[in-house]
């Protein structure tokens, strides 16, 4: 009975828990971030301040959906709009003539459909 | 969503070669999303319409970023949900949901999350079930939120 149910608690470990921490903790290091607030562009450069802040006046003026959150989820994000458009490489096409606003709208558009999840 | 790391943007509505007609946005399996820039600041503009060009073929490369959802377990029960309003939607003269939705299931989630998030609140009243079960997909209530700061 009792090498069974060792048995039985070792497969549970090997199939559920052990695959969801691994992903879990892969998922920090690939994004840097633990859950709650990002806290990875502290040590950005000059740069790449500008280009945070640049996102925050766009999301302030041009993304209502912004305005529905707390002060503490707009910092958070604001850096998921931030990491997004950093991961993405967007094309115009047919002679468009690509904007910081253009990257940024869609890049918080993918942020609030992903908002609840780690991996966005 | 890692797999889709090419977003190329359109002046207006362009032609897929793929579908052999004019569309305002497309999502390729290949991790490339092509975006009408016109349809979809539209879209933005009026937040509660429920047509966004941007969150419909995000809704799509979700689904192909999770693989089809078969291994996402609220799946289960939002498609059997979903189905059942695309019977609705092909047999009603009007409907919640746009006649685009009855075309796939594929298409059915994404005019779903359109409208979870342009008009969560009569969402909500509507089609509860349905909403739930999306908020179960998507692990967020606009609902909730919007009564939360609601109180505020």
């Amino acid at each position: 009975m009792a090498p069974a149910f060792i048995i039985i608690i070792a497969l549970i470990f090997y199939f559920f828990v052990f695959p969801d921490m691994y992903a879990r903790w892969k998922n920090r290091i690939k994004h840097g971030r633990k859950p709650g607030l990002s806290s990875y562009e502290l040590d950005e450069d000059v740069s790449n301040a500008q280009y945070l802040a640049d996102i925050v006046n766009t999301l302030k003026t041009r993304f209502p959906w912004y305005q529905k959150l707390t002060t503490a989820e707009k910092y958070e994000f604001a850096n998921r709009t931030y990491y997004i458009r950093k991961s993405k490489t967007f094309h115009g096409m047919e002679d468009f003539v690509l904007e910081d606003k253009h990257e940024i709208i869609l890049s918080a558009t993918l942020a609030a459909h992903l908002w609840s999840e780690e991996k966005f | 969503m890692p797999s889709f790391e090419l977003i190329h943007i359109y002046p207006s509505t362009f032609h897929s070669k793929l579908l052999e007609q004019e569309v305002k946005g497309l999502t390729l399996g290949n991790g490339r999303i092509f975006i009408s820039w016109q349809h979809f600041e539209e879209g933005h503009e009026d937040d509660d319409d429920k047509l966004h060009v941007g969150l419909h073929e995000f809704a799509h490369a979700m689904m192909i970023e999770y693989q089809h959802f078969q291994y996402v377990s609220p799946w289960k029960k939002w498609r059997y949900i979903g189905e059942r309003m695309m019977t609705e939607i092909r047999t009603q003269e009007t409907h919640f949901f746009r006649k685009y939705g009855a075309t796939n299931i594929h298409e059915m989630w994404a005019v779903t999350v359109e409208t979870f998030f342009e008009q969560p609140k009569e969402f909500r009243t509507q089609h509860p079930d349905f909403y739930y079960a999306t908020v179960a997909m998507l692990n967020q209530d606009p609902c909730a939120r919007m009564e939360i700061l609601e109180t505020i």
